[in-house]
């Protein structure tokens, strides 16, 4: 999975490019990690986002709950199969995706 | 990434088995022969006799627990290999209530009748006493006598075999024990050796109580019968139905092959006949052993259908049948007079017949091992015709008469030969009627072995991997792309690859910090679905049950995600099945 990082105004927009999964989520999660340290306003960006499993799942649910009150972070553009497993599994409900 | 089958799974699960299964038979046997040895020292050479006329008492009983405990073990591992847990529950309770109901009219009956059936067996009046009260004491016990190692297949079956092997060993070191304190201290006759091997499964039904009331890991359950149940009594009664007739023209063809080379070798050559018959009780407890290691193994594939784990399973059996075989046919065709010896068959004249005897009787070993394989192989998979076929012509049909016929033409060679010639036969037809029926029957079998089609047009893609998260997500690109290959795009595809990555993860979370489990993984691509079937060999899981503290953990996206899941604990593996629904396109 490839991660690109970019400034946009008053926030700072990950995007996730191939497969989310048990071997690349810790990438993402030292990514998120490193965002939120320059900002406290993160997107993750997943509109090339082809895959996602339960340890993708959990590393975004985890920064939600870690930034909570300190910070914002929303997941955009997901589409497919991403968003319908957000849905199925009831993630879409925790996090603000737009 | 390979993640080519491999036999690792089910090769562990062979040789976990295989060690108990063997031990258990060699108690069985050391302990009937120490048996003899002990009656013949402790009472006479009359009540030695007395015991072996008295035998058909006990394998009457022994096909009775045969009946049920391999009946039963088949029943219940098909069961649980087709995941129908009520099935395994109603069969287990089924043969118990049977095995106890049946016990009880034979130690009735037994009891009633007990001086005919001792007329029947012996009439001597010097032995008659002694065969009487060693039948009795056997009728007394009679429901410990079958009850015990009709429990010790369930046992196996239910993932324990050590515990089974352990069963069988207590009681017959018990056993043993008490033949010394029964005839030694108290100078009891035989039916102080008959009580001593009651004492000895009462032993071994304390344990099994033990495994009934409070073993954690017991899975099989006592349930209330439906009516609707009863319908699995003659499935139950008719599944190890070859293994009972093995037993009963086991001792009909000892009688008549004793008589033949009796009339046709005399005393010189029966002596050294009864050194080729121990060398088949010998060899038995590996020839069985790998057999009897097979069948709830493979009971259990084919519930699952997965027939190239049944080949996997085969294979193995016959590599250690075969090599089993081969090393004792080596080491008599080598040193058949060491062997002689053994038996002290040392007299010039018995010695120069039994050498040429032994070493063509030696030869038959290999056929004698492909035989009984394919017999507990056909039985494990519904094919019970076939596999009584290759009892009753191994057992009777073909020995006998063959027996009878060189016996008479090269004395005491040609009853060896008449060995090797009906178990060469005996496994030459049981292929050719296999091809026969595949052959006949070609839109439902395919190949030798008797696989059967896919009922449904499905495409098959079978994995062999560890628990390591480079697997778990490399498994889920080939799910995807086996998926793509077979016309299941999107949404299916895509949640099919995050199951098998999710499970392979529970399975990897689940046994940290212990020994890493194996897992085989089966994708099948039907018309309305597909269907991931995933085995491995780590701790059990309660796979109903997500944890409600947690998030996203793997269980509750599987559960999220898939249409249906379905678990089965069967033979100590964890067996997940997970569908989901083609979207329509």
């Amino acid at each position: 999975m490839n991660i690109t990082k970019q400034n946009e105004a008053d926030k700072l927009v990950l995007f996730l490019d191939g497969k989310l999964d048990t071997v690349t989520a810790p990438q993402l999660d030292a990514a998120l990690k490193e965002a939120f340290e320059e900002c406290d306003q993160v997107e993750v960006n997943l509109e090339n986002l082809a895959y996602v499993s339960s340890a993708g799942l959990r590393v975004l649910h985890s920064t939600h709950k870690r930034v909570k009150g300190k910070g914002t972070l929303v997941i955009s553009h997901a589409n497919g199969t991403v968003l319908d497993v957000f849905e199925s599994t009831g993630f879409s409900s925790y996090l603000n995706i737009v | 990434m390979s993640y080519q089958r491999n036999g690792a799974l089910l090769g562990s699960k062979f040789r976990e088995y295989l060690f108990p299964t063997i031990i258990s038979n060699m108690s069985i046997l050391l302990a009937s022969f120490v048996d003899g040895i002990i009656v013949s020292k402790l009472i006479n050479d009359d009540a030695f006799s007395a015991v072996n006329l008295a035998e058909p008492v006990v394998l009457f009983m022994q096909a009775l627990f045969f009946l049920f405990g391999i009946g039963g073990a088949i029943c219940i591992s098909i069961a649980k290999g087709q995941r129908d847990e009520h099935k395994a529950n109603a069969v287990f309770t089924l043969s118990f209530i049977a095995a106890i109901v049946v016990s009880v009219i034979v130690t009735v009956v037994g009891i009633v009748l007990i001086d005919p059936i001792t007329h029947l067996l012996c009439n001597n009046n010097t032995l008659f006493d002694y065969v009487r009260n060693y039948a009795l004491f056997n009728i007394y016990g009679a429901v410990f006598m079958i009850v015990v190692p009709y429990l010790v297949f369930i046992v196996r079956t239910d993932g324990m075999p050590k515990l089974s092997a352990n069963i069988l060993l207590v009681s017959n070191v018990v056993n043993l024990l008490m033949d010394l304190l029964y005839m030694g201290v108290f100078k009891m006759d035989t039916s102080g050796a008959a009580l001593a091997t009651v004492t000895g499964y009462v032993v071994g039904f304390g344990m099994e109580l033990y495994y009934l009331l409070f073993f954690k890991k017991r899975t099989l359950k006592f349930i209330k019968l439906q009516k609707t149940d009863l319908r699995y009594l003659g499935e139950l009664c008719t599944g190890g139905i070859a293994s009972v007739v093995n037993t009963i023209l086991l001792f009909v063809k000892a009688i008549l092959l004793n008589k033949i080379v009796l009339g046709a070798t005399g005393a010189d050559g029966m002596a050294v006949f009864s050194v080729c018959n121990f060398t088949v009780t010998f060899i038995s407890m590996f020839v069985t052993g790998g057999s009897d290691t097979m069948t709830p193994i493979v009971g259990l594939l084919y519930g699952e259908r997965d027939y190239k784990g049944i080949d996997i399973v085969l294979r193995k059996t016959f590599v250690f049948v075969g090599a089993s075989c081969a090393i004792i046919i080596a080491a008599i065709l080598l040193f058949p007079q060491l062997l002689l010896q053994l038996f002290s068959v040392t007299s010039p004249a018995r010695v120069a017949m039994g050498i040429p005897a032994v070493r063509i009787f030696s030869l038959s070993l290999i056929g004698m091992g492909v035989c009984y394989v394919m017999m507990n192989y056909l039985q494990a998979t519904k094919q019970k015709a076939i596999s009584v076929t290759i009892t009753f012509l191994r057992g009777l049909v073909i020995t006998v008469p063959l027996a009878y016929l060189l016996a008479g033409m090269f004395g005491l060679n040609g009853v060896s030969l008449s060995f090797v010639l009906s178990e060469a036969l005996t496994a030459a037809i049981s292929f050719l009627i296999c091809f026969i029926v595949y052959r006949v029957k070609k839109d439902k079998y395919s190949g030798i072995l008797l696989h059967e089609r896919q009922t449904e047009n499905s495409a098959l893609f079978d994995a062999s991997l560890r628990p390591e998260a480079e697997q778990a997500a490399g498994i889920a690109d080939s799910i995807i792309a086996f998926c793509g290959e077979n016309g299941v795009q999107g949404k299916t595809a895509d949640y099919a690859g995050v199951l098998a990555e999710e499970i392979v993860e529970h399975i990897r979370y689940y046994n940290q910090n212990r020994k890493q489990p194996q897992i085989d993984l089966i994708c099948r691509v039907t018309e309305k679905e597909v269907i991931l079937s995933v085995r491995d060999n780590g701790e059990a899981f309660d796979a109903a049950t997500v944890d409600e503290d947690e998030e996203f953990t793997n269980l509750k996206v599987i559960h999220s995600l898939a249409d249906s899941t379905e678990y089965t604990r069967a033979l100590g593996l964890n067996n997940m099945l997970i569908k989901i629904g083609r979207a329509p396109c």
